[in-house]
């Protein structure tokens, strides 16, 4: 039995075999190859039929990539994809998509997975400054007569807040996410999103954070050298 | 059927012209072309798209994303200043071509 759905994922694939994998052009020939499709069974052609000639009309995958890659991607868009990759979305149009097929999320699992092994380094690292470094941090300041700078500060009060609130806050966390699982309907198209803006989030936090520790221990240190 | 080098030729002057008429996207540009010349202008749809991003590129045309009435992804290109001088000289250079043409025609019969 032919799927249209099935068969528009196949041609993506061959599109992305033959090397255009820029996700704008992607997008862009999908949209114009379901235009055609639907032009077709307009005029009353079977839905194999419609997607056989659509493609046709569209043209042969590797000659499109030859003028993709002549007609090449603009610096805006390059940026764009790198800040996406780095945020943890390999591809920010798969991610955002309106005309998305539920076929092409990721699965939910997929997503609560991946940015569990994401977020859980940065908070051990987090719980391990807090439990180890920081009293020492504040014994070296203290001593050195250095005023703990106010990322650290800021960092403690969120540390305690957390702690104090922690059973709470989770609990309203698994709320919200269930809650959206539950009724939204865009939840699904904005789950990777979402995840990875948060993951790529705290990370950054906490390695800023670790910098800022490294630095103000060297600092308080050398103020504890004896002066000659 | 118009040869493929002169296909080739005239799609920016064509896709120029057109989006100087108001915004458009891929698909309804080529139905256009397709209907204006009754369908001797036929384009291999996909080798639009590289055309498009060449010229956008260029600072031509700009892009946006939007949806269609069905609520399907949409790119739609409109004309941006540079692309309205592109387009005037491509129509200069062509009625140039068509006079010299015309003119040399009308000789041989004279």
């Amino acid at each position: 039995m032919f799927n249209l759905e099935t068969a528009v994922a196949e041609w993506r694939q061959e599109l992305l075999a033959a090397g255009i994998k820029a996700p704008e052009p992607l997008e862009e020939l999908e949209s114009h190859l379901r235009e055609e499709i639907e032009g077709q069974l307009a005029s009353g052609l079977e839905a194999e039929a419609a997607f056989k000639l659509a493609v046709r009309q569209t043209g042969p995958a590797t000659a499109l990539e030859t003028e993709f890659t002549k007609a090449g991607e603009t610096l805006a868009e390059k940026l764009k994809q790198l800040f996406h990759r780095f945020t943890g979305v390999p591809n920010y149009q798969l991610a955002t998509a309106m005309n998305m097929t539920a076929q092409n999320h990721e699965p939910g699992w997929a997503s609560y997975l991946k940015t569990l092994t994401l977020i859980l380094p940065a908070l051990f690292l987090w719980v391990g400054a807090c439990v180890l470094v920081v009293p020492k941090l504040k014994e070296l300041c203290a001593a050195s007569n250095l005023a703990l700078p106010w990322p650290v500060v800021t960092a403690l009060i969120v540390s305690e807040c957390f702690k104090e609130y922690f059973i709470l806050g989770s609990l309203v966390t698994l709320a919200v996410l269930g809650l959206l699982e539950w009724r939204s309907r865009w939840w699904p198209r904005y789950r990777r999103l979402v995840f990875g803006i948060v993951a790529y989030g705290l990370n950054f936090v906490v390695l800023i954070l670790l910098a800022v520790v490294c630095v103000v221990a060297v600092a308080a240190g050398a103020h504890l050298l004896p002066h000659h | 059927m118009i040869r493929k080098e002169l296909v080739a030729a005239s799609a920016e002057p064509l896709v120029l012209a057109l989006l100087a008429q108001g915004e458009s996207y891929g698909y309804a540009i080529i139905q256009d072309v397709k209907t204006r010349s009754a369908g001797k202008l036929n384009w291999t749809d996909g080798m639009l798209y590289p055309v498009l991003h060449r010229m956008e590129h260029r600072g031509l045309i700009k892009s946006r994303w939007g949806e269609s009435e069905t609520g399907r992804k949409r790119k739609y290109y409109s004309l941006k200043k540079d692309g309205k001088t592109a387009m005037d000289k491509h129509h200069e250079q062509w009625l140039l071509v068509h006079g010299v043409l015309a003119g040399l025609r009308k000789e041989q019969y004279v």
